[in-house]
């Protein structure tokens, strides 16, 4: 051997833990390693008419600011609604008449779901279901504004 | 023979097939010239796989004294440390600036740290690891097994009752196949600081924008992890060939510098070919 084995043990040691420092670098830094959902939160479900490109845990935020994210999507084949189940963490409690809406954090789509605090002395409790805004459909608001126009 | 487990063991045999051909002119001449190739592909093939199955067979020894893995961990871990560090850093600098070009096009140069980390952590670190891993210590490998075969090292060792398999090769599969998801976390990382350090110094983005984005759209699972798992793959197929290569090799000087080339193109396209199956079936 050309080494002596207390080197090589300890060589080998800190070669294995700063692979183990570097994986901790990237789980905290550069990739999100809380895909779990937080244990403290509550899940409200919105209905929608449209979803536009709203997806799995496409962010939830209020005055801009990250309070949750979305938890699962499903078609409701009675009302023919889309039904968007959110969690949002528990610190953050809303009105029970505060404005769910779709919408785009870019033009390249992006889209989010966001809360307009209302006025209600009522929270929302989890598992309740309320009504949300549809995502603005680029096809609809066209064929809108062409409606419009043919109609002057 | 008796190993030290107490089993009874044979030496591999080799595998190769009857004579040389005569050199024949003609049709059938032409066809055989075409079809030895072939046939001699399929004959390593099978036995490869006759190879591989006796690695991890004879792995007791390895797994039950795992200083023998340690040994050989410093060498082909730490020993290829250095080239992947560095290359990890010049591929993280040229991601971040063709990020940039390819995304000030569409006015999203935010994203450039999500984009750089991506295209690290789900192809090329394992990749570009696992063939810098082949080139560095894949090579060492097969010219060590090789050399200790001309130099009648392993029929020594079989002489003296002790199976080479167990006490030489199988605790080098074991070290690579530790050392290289090792190596493809360090090129991870360090690729991520290189495309930080043009992202941020060099072209001016916000510190604050460029990990919030890359900690949006990476996840730690889906992308990081998934990189890992290939690279745990890369590591038996770089290590099952150069140990092939090396053990199987001519035993003159020429034949081990033949068996290390095609360590390397072996080894290259294995890792290639394989990237591309386990990409296509872990997609989603």
């Amino acid at each position: 051997m050309l080494h002596s084995r207390r080197q090589t043990d300890f060589v080998v040691g800190l070669f294995v833990l700063a692979a183990m420092a570097a994986a901790v670098f990237i789980a905290l830094r550069a990739a999100n390693l809380t895909e779990f959902y937080g244990e403290n939160g509550y899940s409200v479900r919105v209905r929608f008419e449209n979803i536009g490109s709203l997806g799995q845990r496409s962010p939830v935020k209020s005055g801009g600011v990250k309070v949750g994210q979305v938890k699962a999507i499903s078609f409701n084949s009675e009302d023919f609604v889309a039904e968007v189940e959110l969690w949002i963490d528990s610190p953050h409690r809303f009105p029970r008449d505060s404005i769910f809406s779709i919408v785009s954090s870019n033009l390249l789509g992006g889209q989010y779901v966001s809360i307009e605090a209302g006025g209600d002395d009522e929270l929302l409790a989890g598992g309740e279901v309320v009504e949300g805004n549809s995502a603005l459909v680029l096809e609809h608001l066209i064929s809108k504004f062409l409606f419009d126009k043919a109609g002057e | 023979m008796t190993g030290e487990g107490g089993t009874v063991m044979k030496p591999l045999p080799k595998p190769q097939l009857l004579g040389k051909q005569r050199r024949e002119t003609g049709i059938a001449g032409t066809v055989r010239r075409v079809g030895w190739p072939v046939v001699e592909a399929v004959y390593n093939l099978g036995g490869g796989l006759r190879f591989s199955w006796s690695l991890f067979a004879r792995s007791g020894l390895a797994l039950r004294r795992p200083s023998l893995i340690i040994d050989h961990l410093r060498q082909i871990g730490v020993g290829t440390l250095i080239i992947i560090l560095v290359s990890g850093l010049f591929v993280g600098f040229v991601l971040g600036l063709q990020f940039y070009v390819l995304l000030e096009r569409y006015g999203q140069v935010e994203v450039i740290g999500a984009g750089v980390a991506l295209t690290l952590f789900r192809e090329l670190g394992p990749v570009a690891a696992g063939l810098l891993f082949v080139g560095c210590a894949g090579t060492s490998i097969t010219a060590a097994i090789g050399l200790k075969k001309s130099s009648e090292q392993i029929a020594a060792m079989e002489v003296m009752a002790v199976d080479p398999v167990a006490r030489e090769l199988s605790p080098r599969l074991w070290a690579s196949v530790l050392a290289l998801p090792l190596l493809t976390v360090y090129f991870d990382a360090v690729g991520v600081i290189g495309g930080y350090l043009i992202a941020v110094p060099q072209i001016g983005l916000d510190e604050g924008v460029f990990w919030m984005e890359m900690r949006e759209r990476v996840f730690f699972y889906k992308d990081f992890a998934l990189g890992i798992f290939k690279s745990v793959f890369f590591g038996f197929a770089a290590a099952i060939i150069s140990l092939y290569e090396g053990y199987y090799c001519v035993p003159t000087a020429e034949g081990v510098a033949r068996a290390t080339t095609r360590t390397v193109v072996k080894g290259s396209l294995a890792i290639l070919g394989l990237n591309f199956v386990l990409t296509a079936f872990t997609i989603e």
